[in-house]
């Protein structure tokens, strides 16, 4: 494994704080660490997931999973999986989610896109890992309508304690105004089952026009989620402007399009609102646009300065945004990782504690992120 | 038109004009019709709001179709008027050349662009041909106000 040795100290990270404004001056100090390469030549990659047996799921685009044992990533890849996945035009989704009991079952979820160029959506398909292969493939969900566009597609996903499945839906971009429409499930948080329905205390369930898999509403492209002591959090793109940090209500509306902090790519108005009554305010907006790619809450013991924090990996703004929220809800933050120059997919904790990170793009890294001083 | 007398300083006075002309109408078009969605799902967008919002736009997205109107009539207009010489009807040939003009960058920007539709008004057919006559109203504006150059009106 090659080691590339990055010290970085707090005064360095302190330097490239703040991309928000009216945010208290830094968070608590940092650590210093250093970036271990556990892979290169990943294509596309999209998403890490960790087994309780000690390996490591890494997913990519073009519908490959590959194992890491030991540290090291194998040659090969899972087999078993479906032939002719469709290729979203913008990397993914792929994301992996395990199944909270699969030391009994081996079962893997997946989210990747569906359909064609003309009509296509998100599809979840349930397998078992068995050795270095899946086994028992089906499909447990796909989101409808099926749109014509490949952008803003969400595709994360995340288990609740209580063992249902959340999935993020994108809005499809050019049908912006369907997150506010109940009916279907582009721009909201959808809530499954491990068997792909709806669960029966889910927020609309029974109310007519409603679909019954709707947890929140009103998003834009979540690309990030998180589960902290039972509630989930996402971070989502904006548009120009306005990705947000929000932690998630059942059945609460975050109002996009209606509300944002950003404006169109063309500088055109989205909304003339940033509030509206009914509407939940994000936790954090980031302005300009930093675009999680993902979401992680650190409660590791390796780094000691970083638990409890939300690490957020920035494809645009090629960093890692540490975000501490305070028991009165002020926000504190701080960058890191930026010497990388690297957009970064995600970000995930492993058992022993270390950070493991996925670059983005064609010829794309997995790195492991460990304290400068075992 | 002969390169002399496009060069011509009421020639030009009158492609800034058309130009900012369809840059504005085009705008006023995209606020508006961004705003009909706003309140298609039932959130009141009072006058000021809409006023403000406007301006707002005035500011920020003729940054970006303020270029799209200068470029499209840049390559519009001296065909329209390379005809209008030659057949007549210059002033509906120049605000034909606007509109289809505008029709052709678009599919030409969306084709390129990262995003499915870069302009939000555009995402629908009312939307685009009302910036399509919004851009065919601006380079009309230039057959009225450039002075005509050939015999044939």
């Amino acid at each position: 494994m090659r080691v590339t040795v990055l010290l970085n100290v707090l005064a360095l990270s302190l330097g490239l704080l703040g991309a928000v404004g009216a945010m208290p001056a830094t968070a608590a100090p940092s650590a210093a660490y250093r970036v271990e390469t556990i892979a290169e030549g990943l294509d596309r990659p999209w998403a890490i997931a960790f087994l309780p047996d000690g390996r490591a799921l890494v997913s990519e685009s073009p519908g490959r999973l590959r194992l890491v044992v030991g540290g090291v990533l194998q040659a090969t890849t899972v087999a078993g999986l479906p032939e002719g996945m469709y290729l979203d035009k913008h990397d993914g989704p792929m994301d992996i989610a395990i199944d909270p009991r699969f030391a009994e079952n081996g079962f893997v979820y997946l989210s990747h896109a569906y359909g064609s160029d003309a009509a296509n959506n998100i599809r979840v398909i349930r397998a078992r890992l068995v050795g270095d292969r899946v086994d028992e493939v089906r499909t447990l969900f796909e989101a409808l309508p099926l749109k014509r566009t490949a952008s803003n597609a969400g595709g994360r996903m995340a288990f609740l304690p209580d063992e249902t499945l959340l999935l993020t839906i994108g809005d499809a971009f050019i049908q912006r105004e369907q997150a506010q429409n109940p009916a279907n499930h582009l721009g909201k948080t959808l809530r499954l089952t491990r068997d792909g329905r709806a669960p029966a205390d889910n927020p609309f369930m029974g109310k007519p026009g409603v679909a019954p898999e709707i947890y929140t509403l009103g998003h834009r492209n979540a690309q990030g989620i998180a589960v902290v002591d039972g509630v989930a959090w996402i971070a989502e793109h904006g548009p120009r402007g306005g990705d947000e940090l929000n932690r998630l209500k059942p059945g609460a509306n975050y109002g996009w399009p209606l509300v944002t902090h950003g404006v169109d790519y063309t500088w055109a108005r989205v909304s003339p609102y940033t509030e509206l009554p009914g509407m939940e305010a994000p936790v954090l907006s980031w302005t300009p646009s930093p675009a999680p790619g993902g979401l992680l809450h650190y409660t590791g013991t390796l780094f000691p300065a970083w638990q409890g924090d939300f690490l957020v990996p920035m494809l645009a703004a090629k960093r890692v945004q540490r975000v501490r929220i305070a028991a009165d809800g002020s926000v504190s933050q701080e960058a890191l990782f930026a010497e990388l120059n690297v957009r970064i997919r995600d970000l995930r904790q492993a058992p022993d504690g270390a950070l493991w990170m996925l670059t983005a793009g064609k010829n794309a890294r997995l790195l492991r992120i460990v304290p400068a001083t075992p | 038109m002969p390169l002399k007398s496009a060069l011509r300083p009421p020639v030009i006075s009158a492609f800034l004009l058309a130009t900012v002309v369809a840059t504005v109408l085009s705008t006023l078009v995209q606020t508006q019709f961004n705003l009909a969605e706003i309140t298609a799902l039932g959130v009141d967008v009072p006058v000021a709001v809409r006023l403000r919002t406007t301006g707002q736009d005035l500011l920020g997205f003729t940054r970006t179709i303020g270029p799209i109107a200068l470029c499209l009539l840049l390559l519009a207009l001296p065909v329209a008027t390379w005809f209008a010489r030659r057949h007549g009807y210059r002033l509906l040939l120049c605000f034909l050349a606007g509109g289809v003009g505008f029709y052709a960058a678009v599919g030409i920007i969306d084709a390129f662009a990262p995003m499915p539709t870069l302009i939000a008004a555009t995402r629908g057919a009312a939307g685009k041909l009302s910036m399509a006559l919004a851009m065919g109203i601006g380079a009309a504006v230039f057959a009225l106000a450039a002075p005509r150059t050939g015999r044939v009106s």
